[in-house]
């Protein structure tokens, strides 16, 4: 897997942000205008009501003409007050419901399609955590870029119209203050550019911080935690990061300050100078007393919108970068094809064609050690196999790969005659039914777990059914809202908690609902008692018939309802055949299960029980 | 009304034993942002006085034409001070602000550390989980503890800035005769305009209270919502972090699934939301209405009396800068106050959480050391049931475990195997009957001593994101050799041995610490470094839950051979769903609905008509 790179530039991130803000809310375009003017006039009417008032009673002193002006002044101001609370309220509300309804739903949604071996990788999941962040923090990413693009522009426009007016007091006092800005710009692209170059590292400790958070609170964890008297270490965990923590803080301190440093000398330098003229032009009399008022007001108006031109656009860039975060994450390539693909002709959703791995190696991109190496074999439509071997000889690798989860480094696998890769890999899922080693179940209710659909659209009828077939029934049947009770009590105090031998009988449930030509089954059986592991290999065995199946067991004789027994050591198959020819043929599998039977055998001694092969 | 909210806000306790309360917290966690914070807030109150003071100096020495050199003399030194000012108030506010993060991490591994040393069965109890939840998302919220400390400090310098821009005031009182007649001019130069100007001031501030007050309530009705539903809704967003469940997502098409549960959880807020800022904002127009209105009141006051001249130009300035600044602090007093308070609702469930005490009594008898591992358990009598269920788990179990003995508990899923082993171990303590340990109950014992004498392999062990070796001795020390030792003699040192980094190898792809990444083994290799933990510990006890089940048969062969030689002289339990593993064990108890209903060795009970030949014929057909 190559690393996928793609730039993004500033303007058309801006573009594609408004996109999709317009798309929730049309308005939000005016409410850019609004906040621009309001923004604008606020200032401006700040700025002119002290020097009106100066003016009104130096020059006029009429008490009627005073109270005018400052009413009219008051009045503006009032309004644009109450205008920019408005937009400001509305556009937040909006924007928030864009990035949470869209920019995130997208990403979710984006994620949930993504390739699995897309999102596997701890490289991937940084990025995702990356794009996440993008659109899920106030104050960070889209939220930045939407905030300050209006606030520029109504900063730009404030930043003409102060020049214009200072222009009429003194030429110089434009050039400090334009000189401050330069020089504190380029002091603050330098601490931006090291929080960038910084910012996988700030990362990583987060997640650390959170993987730690997250696992001493779980319960679960609870049990190995007080026995084994883990906690102390995991709070030296805590410490060992807070130090890293530090430090990088530290050092992206240092630069910020560098800032604020340049910019307290040159505000110093400003205002000596604009004293100085002023205080010469008053006492000359160029200058009356209000004109030295509006000039001191204009004089800091100025600086504050060149500071807030600068923060405006360092936030604006802070957010452009995580943007392209989160657009590199939405336009991460498929390699498997979904639309494009083949569609799956309509027989095979009655029988799964042939399977054929045709020299199929693998490696995970991290470990350089091949996990399968040259793998070649078929499976016939409707022959049932299972795959046995020692823990890490590659079955579970294998079937994610037959689940279309990994591409094979070499070799490919065919389906149907079809390489694996130019099927519509959406519609081939819907071939496939799976039990993981990992059962993994959401907090929905029992039969949402089971139809894996909302609840309008599940065949309740059809859930019962499986859940009586797998054997789960008696136990939901039991519960007052029968299969509509939540799992786990997460979000509904009512909800049940499964234990692992009912968790397995639920994942059976959902593989029974979905009915579908291909079974992968590995290792389901760990955590049930003999007789229900029995009870659940009979329902196996019926849930196979008519399917092709892929059967992972440790457990070697479980696998006899399997046509075929393919054997596999270190990513190769040793052996391939039936129980009963692999036993004959005295090898590896003959040997491992002699070691299984062992107890068991010594029984017929007994007579209870009678073993006919012999070790 | 406003009384109504007051209990709504569910303030139980009075504001300022919260406010101290949580101050000594923060003060606990970091003590040093506190005297950044103080430096910070001194810098940032005096700034605005210097310039409000000296400026309107500036003014009238230029109304009464005084000398330029001595006016730009008093200009230089206002732009020095402010510059000084700024210098420090900047350099207060990075050393303050690298401390944020501190505080919150600070926070997390106190939460974190309160939730791994109290009683199992308080952390699992689904009010505590709920709690813990609450109290990570909570502390959070407003900017989290840190900020806590930053509004307090800033609440504390609001009130020192009105009261120096009262003092600053002080003129406005001193009636001065100007120029001019009539009754306009009677009034404003009596007092009674000024008193009409404090009585605006007491009107706006008053208003402005009612209005903080309202919006914060608003605020916080909607949060209640947005807490509620945000929760289902990022849980459902975080399940794309979720790559194991990925798999039965991509296979069993639930992104649609998936995807509407969250929108619809998003909905609800947006209702929510959209009411609170229409509310909010109605609230919000009287508020900015008034403040308008004082402000429009404070110029004419002002500007009048100027114009009558009763101030001067200066002074002018002075008390515009004074009033607002005066206006605006006051009712940043009262949006702190208010946003105080609502963070003391919220850091209350910190406080809840670290204060929920241990129930399980600890008892203070030392565990005797034997070296020759004389130690007897017996049950007595033990019936359990778990707090949240009536249901007897354990009925009435009684039962001695001799030293030495290696007993098997065989029985059904949900017969109380894994119950019977955390109440060996103190998970749990019987509901009725007692445990005995050399014929003491086991809750006269130290815990962290009692707990030393037990090596155990749980069915849902855990292995965690760090190094090999830490996984192996539960901790951040390890004697390099014993973990060798020990992961050899779970057979898996080989598998370590060819790791790029051997035992300081770091596990599990997820977040690990530093650059290194982590690498992802199977399920049967984290069992084997689970047992190797047990071995490490070395423990008179071993107990395993269902040890092997992910193992394959050669290695649980082997590890079974190895085990029955690694704990001769110790006692050991095991659980197992695979009979075959019970035939080295002394004896078999078989658990059915939690009571022991057979015991003795294999031949016996499989001579029997029962539970224990029922299981072992199920799984001998498979090797007929």
């Amino acid at each position: 897997m190559t690393e996928f790179s793609r730039k993004y530039s500033l303007f058309s991130n801006i573009r594609y942000v408004n996109k999709v803000l317009y798309q929730v809310k049309p308005a939000m375009r005016l409410g850019v205008y609004g906040t621009v003017f309001f923004n604008l006039a606020g200032r401006v009417a700040g700025t002119v009501t002290l020097a009106a008032a100066v003016a009104s009673i130096t020059e006029r002193g009429s008490i009627r003409h005073y109270l005018t002006v400052m009413a009219v002044m008051l009045a503006v101001y009032l309004f644009c007050q109450i205008g920019s609370q408005y937009v400001s309220r509305w556009s937040e509300y909006y924007y928030e419901t864009a990035q949470n309804r869209e920019f995130l739903m997208r990403l979710v949604s984006k994620s949930l399609h993504a390739d699995y071996d897309n999102i596997e990788s701890p490289a991937q999941q940084r990025l995702l955590l990356r794009a996440t962040h993008a659109v899920n923090m106030y104050r960070e990413g889209v939220n930045l870029m939407y905030i300050n693009c209006p606030l520029i522009v109504s900063t730009v426009l404030g930043i003409l119209l102060y020049s214009l007016t200072i222009s009429f007091f003194d030429w110089r006092i434009m050039a400090v203050i334009v000189a401050m800005s330069v020089v504190s710009s380029l002091l603050e692209a330098r601490s931006r550019k090291f929080r960038a170059k910084t910012m996988d590292e700030q990362y990583r400790i987060w997640g650390r911080y959170y993987y730690l958070k997250q696992q001493s609170i779980t319960v679960e964890n609870g049990k190995d935690i007080r026995i084994y008297n883990m906690a102390d270490w995991f709070r030296l965990g805590f410490d060992r990061l807070e130090v890293k923590n530090w430090a990088l803080a530290a050092r992206q301190n240092r630069r910020k300050y560098a800032v604020n440093v340049s910019d307290a000398l040159f505000v110093a330098g400003r205002d000596l100078l604009a004293y100085g003229i002023l205080v010469a032009g008053v006492l000359n009399g160029a200058f009356s007393l209000a004109e030295f008022t509006l000039g001191l007001g204009v004089v800091r108006g100025l600086s504050e919108w060149f500071a807030n031109l600068r923060y405006h656009i360092s936030y604006l860039l802070e957010g452009n970068l995580m943007i392209c975060e989160y657009r590199k994450m939405m336009d991460y390539p498929n390699r498997f094809l979904r639309e494009e693909g083949m569609s799956i002709p309509r027989e095979w959703y009655r029988q799964f064609p042939e399977i054929e791995f045709r020299n199929v190696s693998f490696r995970y991109e991290e470990e350089g050690e091949d996990v399968l190496k040259n793998l070649s074999f078929t499976v016939k439509p409707g022959e049932k196999i299972a795959l046995v071997g020692h823990n890490g000889a590659g079955k579970t690798t294998l079937v994610k790969l037959l689940c279309g989860f990994y591409h094979p480094t070499e070799g490919e696998i065919l389906i149907g005659g079809h390489s694996l890769e130019t099927l519509n890999l959406d519609q081939y899922h819907e071939l496939l039914a799976a039990i993981f080693q990992d059962v993994n179940t959401i907090p929905v209710s029992v039969a949402g777990n089971v139809s894996a659909c909302v609840e309008e659209e599940t065949d309740m009828e059809k859930v019962r059914e499986c859940l009586r077939r797998s054997g789960l029934w008696k136990d939901v049947e039991a519960l007052e809202q029968k299969e509509l009770t939540s799992l786990t009590q997460s979000f509904d105090p009512d909800g049940i908690q499964l234990s692992g031998g009912m968790m397995q009988k639920l994942m059976l449930a959902r593989c029974l609902y979905k009915d579908a030509p291909l079974l992968v089954l590995d290792e389901p059986t760990a955590a049930l008692d003999p007789i229900a592991e029995s009870n659940m290999y009979e329902e196996y065995q019926k849930a196979a018939q008519g399917k092709s199946v892929l059967f992972i067991s440790h457990r070697l004789a479980s696998t006899k309802f399997c046509d075929r027994i393919l054997y596999l050591e270190d990513g190769r198959i040793l052996e391939s055949g039936t129980h009963e020819e692999l036993l004959k043929k005295q090898g590896k599998y003959a040997e491992v299960f002699a070691v299984q039977s062992q107890y068991y055998k010594e029984e017929g001694a007994h007579g209870e029980v009678c073993g006919e092969v012999s070790v | 009304m406003k009384k109504k909210n007051m209990d709504d806000l569910k303030v139980r306790q009075p504001f300022f034993r919260c406010f101290l309360k949580n101050l000594k917290t923060v003060y606990g966690l970091c003590p040093s942002c506190f005297f950044y914070g103080i430096l910070f807030m001194l810098t940032q109150r005096a700034m605005p006085f210097v310039s409000m003071l000296l400026g309107a100096e500036i003014v009238d020495m230029l109304v009464n034409r005084e000398d330029e050199k001595k006016i730009l003399t008093l200009a230089a030194i206002m732009v020095g001070s402010q510059m000084l000012m700024e210098l420090l108030r900047c350099g207060a506010a990075q050393l303050v602000h690298i401390r944020f993060q501190l505080v919150s991490h600070r926070k997390n591994r106190e939460i974190s550390t309160r939730a791994m040393k109290m009683d199992y069965d308080i952390l699992e109890r689904n009010s505590t989980q709920e709690l813990i939840a609450r109290a990570n998302s909570n502390t959070d919220k407003l900017g989290g503890m840190f900020e806590y400390v930053m509004r307090s400090l800033d609440l504390i310098g609001a009130v020192l800035s009105c009261l120096g821009a009262l003092a600053a005031m002080y003129g406005l009182f001193a009636v001065v005769p100007g120029h001019g007649e009539g009754v306009v001019y009677g009034f404003f130069a009596s007092p009674v305009s000024y008193l009409l100007l404090l009585g605006i001031l007491i009107f706006s501030i008053y208003v402005s209270s009612r209005c903080e007050a309202g919006q914060g309530q608003i605020r916080y009705q909607c949060d209640q919502i947005e807490v509620r539903k945000g929760r289902i809704y990022w849980f459902f967003f975080q399940l794309i972090n979720n790559y194991s469940m990925g798999k039965d997502i991509r296979i069993f098409k639930m992104s649609d699934m998936i995807l509407s549960r969250g929108r619809k959880a998003r909905g609800d807020i947006e209702d929510a939301q959209k009411q609170a800022i229409r509310d909010s904002m109605k609230v919000g127009a009287w508020a900015l209405l008034v403040h308008n209105l004082f402000t429009v009141a404070v110029y004419a006051y002002v500007g009048i009396k100027a114009i009558y001249g009763m101030i001067t130009l200066g002074e002018v300035t002075k008390y515009i800068s004074a009033i607002t600044l005066l206006q605006t602090q006051i009712s940043v007093v009262f949006s702190l106050m208010i946003q105080t308070r609502t963070q003391n609702t919220y850091l209350e469930s910190y406080n809840e959480l670290m204060e929920i005490k241990n129930e399980k009594y600890n008892g203070t008898l030392p565990v005797e050391k034997r070296l020759d591992n004389e130690y007897e358990l017996e049950f007595r009598n033990v019936s359990f049931h778990y707090p949240n269920n009536d249901k007897m788990v354990l009925r009435n179990v009684s039962f001695k475990l001799r030293t030495g003995q290696k007993l098997a508990l065989v029985g059904p899923n949900g017969a109380g195997k894994t119950t019977f082993i955390k109440l060996l171990c103190r998970l749990y303590d019987p509901t009725e009957g007692e445990i005995l340990l050399n014929g003491i109950d086991i809750r006269k014992y130290d815990y962290e001593e009692y707990i030393r004498l037990f090596s155990i392999v749980f069915q849902d062990y855990k292995i965690f994101s760090f190094s090999v070796a830490e996984n192996v001795a539960a901790g951040p020390e390890f004697d390099s050799e014993r973990v060798i030792k020990s992961l050899q003699d779970a057979g898996i040192y080989e598998r370590v041995r060819s790791m790029k980094s051997g035992i300081d190898t770091r596990l599990l792809k997820d977040q690990q610490d530093g650059d290194e990444e982590g690498i992802e083994i199977s399920g049967g290799e984290k069992q084997k470094i689970a047992l190797a933990r047990a071995l490490y510990r070395d423990a008179p006890m071993v107990i395993l839950d269902e040890p092997t089940s992910a193992l394959d048969p050669i290695a649980e062969q082997d590890i079974y051979t190895r085990f029955n030689d690694m704990v001769v002289d110790k006692t050991a339990v095991f659980i197992s769903h695979r009979m075959s593993s019970c035939r080295f064990c002394d004896e078999i108890a078989v658990f059915d609905g939690g009571r022991i209903v057979q015991s003795g060795t294999h031949e016996e009970l499989v001579a029997q008509e029962g539970v224990y030949r029922r299981m072992w014929e199920a799984q001998a057909q498979y090797y007929v």
